[in-house]
C-alpha cells in the first residue's frame, strides 16, 4: 500500500523517476534469479536428465532409459537399507528429539527456573558447533573399549555396549549426536511459540480454576500447533538429508546399518563416480522432499484456519 | 495458585534439578573435548576422567600446525565464511528490499518461484554442480564455496519479511530529495535493517563455517580444505612414528567450535530472532 | 613508458624460458608419508644422475590418495606425476580402462630381471598384460605376538589356523584374544588367497562361486565365525582398526596377544601404537591351513603408478631408481622397514642379519626370507572393489552370527554378480 502511494507521489513529482522505478526492482532481484538459474535450476534439470543415462565420470554417457530407477527401486538392497535407516532417523527425530525439545523449551521458559539465561546458553550452544567436530568427539565418547560412555556404564555395574559396532545400536548412537545438536534449535522455535501465547489466556484460565495440567493441555499445546507443524516439517526434511553425522561417526557402517540415503548418493556419485545412478538417487530424494513440502503447505493452510 | 504450596515447591526443585542434569549432559562433550585437547593419549582414555589434565600439554595444538596445514585450513574457512556472508547480506537485502517495497509486474509469481526453489534439495544437484565446478575449473578454489551460495532464497525471504515492516515514508522523502533507487536502498533502508542483517550474518557465517558435504566434494587439495574437511581427514591419515591423532583432533575440534560458541553467547539474541523470523512468523 | 614495459615483459619471459629448460617439478600423491621419507632420503643420489636438471618436488600426503586422484581426474584438475596406488584402489582404475588411458606401462623397468621379482606383487598391478604399478613391499604376513602372554599361560604359538582356534578357545575364556578380525574385504581375501582360493582368475573372470573356491571361502568364513565366537579374534571395525586406540590399548592391557599382519603393519601401526612396549614383541611364521595353501598371507601393498604427461619419462625413471634393483630394495628395507619383493635381496646380510630391538633383537629378515618365494599370486578385476565392498558390508553379520558362512559367501556372490551384470 505504502509503496503504491510512493510511486504515485514520485510519478507526480518527476516524470523521469518513474522509469527508474520500473526497472529498479528487477535489477534488485536479478542476482538471485541469475545465480539460481545457473547454479540450481539448470543443474537440477541436468540431474534429472542424466538419471536416464548410464554415465561413469570418465566414460561416455549412454542412454539407459529407466534402468537406473528400476534397479534403484527393485534391485538395490543397499539403497533400501539406506532408505530404512533414513526413515528411522526421521521418525526418531520426530518422536524423540522434537518432544524433548518441547520439554526443554517449557523448562527454559519457566519462571521458576533459576539462572535461566545461563541454562539457555548451555542448551543452545550445541546448535552452533560444527557437526564434523562434534561427531569426532562423540566417536571418542562412544569407543567400545575405552570410551567415556562405556566406562561410565561399567562403573555403574552395567555391561558395555558396542555403540558404533553393533548393528542394532548404531542408529541410536547416531541419533545421540543428532539429539545433542538439534534439540536446542527446535527448542528455540518452541520457545518463540510459547512466548507468543498471551498471558491473559493463562490468567483467565486460572480465574476459572483450571489446574496446571489443564492449562497445559488446553492452552499451551493448542497454541503451539503451528510451531509443532513447522518443527515437524523441518525435522523430517532435515533428517532425510542427514549426512555429516553418520558419515563421520561410522561411514555408514557396520554393514550399512547406519548408512543414510545422502551418504549412499555421495558414495555412488563421488567415490564410485557413477553420475547417472547417483543422480537417480538424487531425483528420488527430490520427489520425497517435494512431496513433503507440498504436504507442509497444505498443513499450514489448514493450521491457519 | 491451585496446587498446594508444597507440591509447587517440589515441582520447582525437580525442574531445577532436571535442567541442571540435562545441562551437564549437554555441556559434557564440550568440556570433555576441551579437556582432552590438553592431554596425552593415555590420559584421554583414563577413567574416571580428569577435567583438569594431570599432565597438561600443548603438544596436541603444536602438532596441528606441524603435521597438518591447520593454519591454512583456518584461513580458508574464515575467508570463505566472511566473504560468503558479506555477499549474502548484500544480495539478500537488495532482493528482499525489491520484493518488499516495489510493486512490479510478475512480482507475485517471481516471489513464489523464489520460495519454491527451497524445495530443491541440495543433494539433487550435488553431482551436476560438481561437474559444473569441474568444467569451470573452480574446484579447490574459494569460488566454488562462495559464488553459488551468494543469494539464498530463505535469506531473501527473511529480509523481505523484515523490510515490509519498515515505514515507506523515508523512501518517499529520499526520492523527493533526488536519491536514486539504489541510493535509497543503500543509504536509507540498509541502516534500518541492522537487526535482520545481524541475524542473517550469523546464520550465513555458521552455515558456511560448519558445512561439510559440499566442501568435501570440491576441496580435495590438502591446502584448500576447510576446517571440517581437513579435520576429518586428519583422522584417516596414518602418520608413522607418532601417536594416533586423537588428542590432535580434539585440539582441532576445540579450535573450530569454541570461538564460535563464545561469539554466539554475545550475539544469541540476533541469532534467535533470525531463526524464528525465518520460520515461525509466517 | 610503453616501450619499457615491452622490454620488461620480454626479459621476464626470456628468463622464464631459460629456467624452463632445466627446471622440473616432480609431484607425487600418497597416503603414507613413509614413502616420501624414503624418496627424500635418496634425492641427492637421484639428482646426481641428472646434473643438467634442477629438480623441485611436490610430494603430498593425502588420505585415500587414489580415490582423490580419480575425483581430480573427473574434475579435470592438475594430477601428480606419481601416484601411490594402493592395491585395493587399483580395480577402480581398471574400470573403463582408466589405467591404460592415463598411466604409463612400466614393464621395461623390470624387463631384464622380471623372474627375480615376486609374481604375486606384479599380477595385482597389471591390466591387459601390462604392469602399471611398482610395489612398495612384499606385504607377506607374519604373526606379531607378545611372547610373555603365551609363556604365562603355558601355551605354544600356533602354527596352523586350526591350532590358533583351539588355543584361542582356551585363552578366550580368560579374556585374551589371539588375533583381530575386521570388516574389510581385503582382509578376508588375504585368508582366502592363502587357503588357495580365488575371487577372479587371470583373465578377470569372477570365479569366487566356482565349486572349489566356494568351498574354501566357506571354510575360511567358518573359521572366522568360530574364532570370533570363542574369543580367538577381537573384532575391531572400520577406521578404528588403523588409527584408533582400541588395538594398542588391548595390547597394553594384555587382552590381545598378537596379530597376523603384513610387513608394513609393523611400522605404520604396531610400533607407533605401543612404543613403550618395545622389546616385548616377537615375530613368528604365520599360521597355515592344515587343508593346504600358501605359507603366508598378503594384504595391502601400494604400487607406484606414473601418470601420462610432460614428465612421464622422468617420473618413470625416478620410481624405477627408487624401487628397483637389489640396492634400492635393501635401502627401502633399511630406511622404512618395507621388506623387498625382489627375491635375491634376501641373500643380503643387511636384511637377514638385522636385529630389531623392538622385537627383542630378533632377526626379522630370516623369517621373511622363508616367506618371500611363497607369496600367493592373485588377480585383479574392475569388479574386485564391488566384491570387496560386499564382503566388508557382510562381515559384521558373519561376526555376530546372524549369517551362516554359506549364506555369507552366497550373498557376496549375489551382490558381486549383480554389479557385474549391471555394469557398475
Amino acid at each position: 500500500m505504502a509503496s503504491q502511494n510512493a510511486r504515485a507521489l514520485t510519478a507526480k513529482n518527476t516524470r523521469g523517476r518513474l522509469r527508474q522505478d520500473r526497472f529498479a526492482p528487477y535489477f534488485f532481484i536479478s542476482p538471485f534469479f541469475i545465480l539460481f538459474t545457473i547454479f540450481f535450476l539448470l543443474p537440477s534439470l541436468f540431474a534429472i536428465g542424466i538419471s536416464f543415462y548410464k554415465w561413469k565420470a570418465l566414460g561416455v554417457p549412454e542412454f539407459f532409459g529407466t534402468r537406473n530407477f528400476e534397479r534403484l527401486l527393485t534391485g538395490d538392497p543397499i539403497f533400501w537399507q539406506a532408505v530404512k535407516n533414513t526413515i528411522f532417523y526421521a521418525v526418531a527425530s520426530l518422536f524423540i528429539v522434537a518432544p524433548l525439545a518441547l520439554l526443554e523449551a517449557l523448562a527454559l521458559n519457566s519462571k521458576r527456573l533459576k539462572f535461566r539465561t545461563f541454562w539457555r546458553a548451555v542448551y543452545f550452544a550445541p546448535i552452533v558447533t560444527s557437526t564434523a567436530a562434534i561427531a569426532i568427539v562423540f566417536r571418542m565418547l562412544y569407543n567400545r573399549e575405552f570410551g567415556f560412555l562405556n566406562e561410565l556404564i561399567m562403573a555403574l555395574g552395567g555391561m558395555p555396549v558396542d555403540w558404533l559396532g553393533n548393528r542394532g545400536v548404531v542408529r541410536f548412537s547416531v541419533m545421540g549426536v543428532v539429539l545433542w545438536r538439534w534439540t536446542g534449535l527446535l527448542a528455540i522455535y518452541f520457545l518463540a511459540g510459547l512466548q507468543s501465547i498471551p498471558d491473559e489466556l493463562y490468567e483467565a484460565a486460572a480465574i476459572d480454576g483450571a489446574t496446571q495440567r489443564q492449562r497445559f493441555f488446553h492452552i499451551t499445546l493448542p497454541s503451539l500447533r503451528p510451531v509443532m507443524l513447522f518443527v515437524a516439517v523441518i525435522v523430517s526434511i532435515g533428517s532425510i538429508q542427514i549426512f555429516d553425522d553418520p558419515q563421520i561417526l561410522t561411514q555408514g557402517g557396520p554393514a550399512n546399518a547406519s548408512l543414510s540415503v545422502v551418504q549412499y548418493l555421495y558414495t555412488r556419485g563421488i567415490s564410485d563416480l557413477l553420475y547417472g545412478y547417483a543422480s537417480a538417487v538424487g531425483v528420488f530424494l527430490f520427489v520425497v522432499i517435494f512431496t513433503l513440502s507440498m504436504v507442509q503447505l497444505r498443513l499450514f493452510r489448514g493450521g491457519e484456519r | 495458585m491451585v496446587e498446594p504450596k508444597s507440591s509447587k515447591l517440589l515441582g520447582t526443585i525437580l525442574l531445577n534439578l532436571g535442567v541442571a542434569l540435562g545441562g551437564i549432559i549437554m555441556a559434557w562433550p564440550i568440556l570433555w573435548m576441551i579437556s582432552a585437547s590438553f592431554k596425552r593419549l593415555n590420559e584421554i582414555y583414563a577413567f574416571p576422567p580428569t577435567i583438569i589434565p594431570r599432565n597438561f600439554t600443548l603438544a596436541n595444538y603444536q602438532r596441528l600446525f606441524t603435521d597438518w596445514p591447520f593454519g591454512r585450513w583456518y584461513i580458508n574457512s574464515l575467508a570463505v565464511a566472511v566473504l560468503v556472508t558479506l555477499a549474502v547480506l548484500f544480495f539478500t537485502s537488495l532482493a528482499g528490499y525489491g520484493f518488499a517495497k516495489y510493486r512490479f509486474r510478475g512480482r507475485q509469481p517471481l516471489f513464489l518461484i523464489m520460495l519454491s526453489s527451497t524445495m530443491i534439495p541440495f543433494e539433487l544437484i550435488l553431482i551436476p554442480l560438481f561437474i559444473l565446478m569441474s568444467r569451470l575449473g573452480w574446484t579447490n578454489s574459494y569460488t566454488s564455496l562462495i559464488i553459488p551460495f551468494m543469494a539464498p532464497a530463505l535469506g531473501i525471504f527473511l529480509m523481505r519479511q523484515y523490510i515490509t515492516t519498515l515505514p515507506s515514508e523515508l523512501m518517499e522523502a529520499a526520492r523527493i530529495d533526488g536519491a536514486t533507487e539504489f541510493g535509497i536502498y543503500w543509504r536509507v533502508m540498509l541502516p534500518l535493517m541492522r537487526p535482520v542483517l545481524a541475524a542473517q550474518a550469523i546464520l550465513s557465517f555458521l552455515g558456511s563455517w560448519n558445512s561439510y558435504l559440499w566442501p568435501l566434494t570440491v576441496m580435495r587439495n590438502r591446502d584448500s580444505m576447510t576446517l571440517p574437511v581437513g579435520m576429518v581427514s586428519m583422522m584417516g591419515s596414518i602418520t608413522a612414528g607418532s601417536e594416533p591423532p586423537v588428542g590432535a583432533s580434539m585440539a582441532a575440534a576445540t579450535l573450530i567450535t569454541i570461538p564460535v560458541i563464545i561469539v554466539f553467547l554475545f550475539v544469541q539474541r540476533y541469532y534467535i530472532s533470525g531463526l524464528t523470523a525465518a520460520g515461525v512468523k509466517e | 613508458m610503453k616501450k619499457w614495459l615491452y622490454v620488461l615483459v620480454l626479459v621476464l619471459f626470456g628468463s622464464f624460458m631459460a629456467q624452463a629448460q632445466e627446471e622440473v617439478t616432480l609431484s607425487a600423491w600418497t597416503h603414507d608419508n613413509l614413502y616420501v621419507e624414503f624418496f627424500n632420503s635418496r634425492l641427492s643420489e637421484w639428482e646426481a644422475l641428472h646434473p643438467d636438471i634442477k629438480f623441485t618436488y611436490d610430494f603430498q600426503i593425502i588420505p585415500n590418495a587414489w580415490d582423490r586422484y580419480l575425483e581430480a581426474l573427473a574434475a579435470g584438475e592438475t594430477l601428480p606425476d606419481l601416484l601411490g596406488l594402493e592395491q585395493g584402489g587399483f580395480p577402480k582404475f581398471m574400470k573403463d580402462g582408466i589405467i591404460e588411458k592415463y598411466f604409463v606401462p612400466l614393464d621395461d623397468l623390470v624387463a631384464s630381471d622380471r623372474s627375480d621379482y615376486a609374481e604375486g606383487r606384479m599380477s595385482i598391478y597389471s591390466y591387459n598384460g601390462k604392469l602399471y604399478g611398482l610395489e612398495s613391499s612384499l606385504t607377506a604376513s607374519v604373526y606379531y605376538y607378545q611372547p610373555k602372554i603365551f609363556e604365562d599361560n603355558g601355551v605354544a604359538v600356533p602354527t596352523t589356523w586350526e591350532e590358533m582356534l583351539a588355543t584361542g578357545e582356551e585363552l578366550g575364556k580368560k579374556g585374551i584374544a589371539l588375533n583381530v578380525a575386521t570388516n574389510s574385504g581385503n582382509w578376508f581375501q588375504m585368508w582366502l588367497d592363502q587357503r588357495g582360493g580365488a575371487v577372479f582368475d587371470a583373465d578377470g573372470n569372477f570365479v569366487f562361486a566356482d565349486e572349489a573356491n566356494r568351498a574354501m571361502a566357506i571354510e575360511v568364513a567358518d573359521l572366522i565365525q568360530k574364532g570370533v565366537k570363542n574369543g580367538t579374534f577381537l573384532v575391531v571395525l572400520g577406521d578404528d582398526h588403523w588409527g584408533g586406540v582400541t588395538i594398542p590399548t588391548a595390547y597394553r592391557e594384555g587382552r590381545l596377544a598378537g596379530q597376523v599382519m603384513p610387513d608394513w603393519w609393523s611400522s605404520c601401526c604396531l610400533m607407533p601404537g605401543v612404543e613403550e612396549m618395545a622389546g616385548q614383541w616377537k615375530v613368528a611364521l604365520p599360521p597355515v591351513w592344515s587343508g593346504g595353501g600358501a605359507k603366508t598371507l598378503v594384504w595391502g601393498g601400494t604400487g607406484w603408478a606414473v601418470s601420462q604427461g610432460e614428465h612421464q619419462d622422468l617420473a618413470k625413471e625416478f620410481i624405477g631408481f627408487m624401487y628397483l634393483g637389489k640396492e634400492s630394495q635393501v635401502q627401502k628395507f633399511e630406511k622404512i622397514n618395507m621388506f623387498p619383493w625382489m627375491l635375491s635381496a634376501y641373500n643380503d646380510p643387511r636384511i637377514t642379519d638385522l636385529e630389531d630391538p623392538f622385537y627383542g633383537g630378533q632377526k626379522l629378515g630370516e623369517i621373511y626370507a622363508q616367506l618371500a618365494d611363497g607369496v600367493p599370486v592373485w588377480y585383479q578385476s574392475p569388479f574386485r572393489s564391488n566384491w570387496s565392498t560386499a564382503v566388508g558390508d557382510n562381515l559384521p553379520l558373519l561376526f555376530d552370527g546372524s549369517m551362516t558362512p554359506e549364506a555369507f559367501v552366497d550373498e557376496v556372490t549375489r551382490i558381486t554378480q549383480d554389479a557385474i551384470d549391471f555394469g557398475f
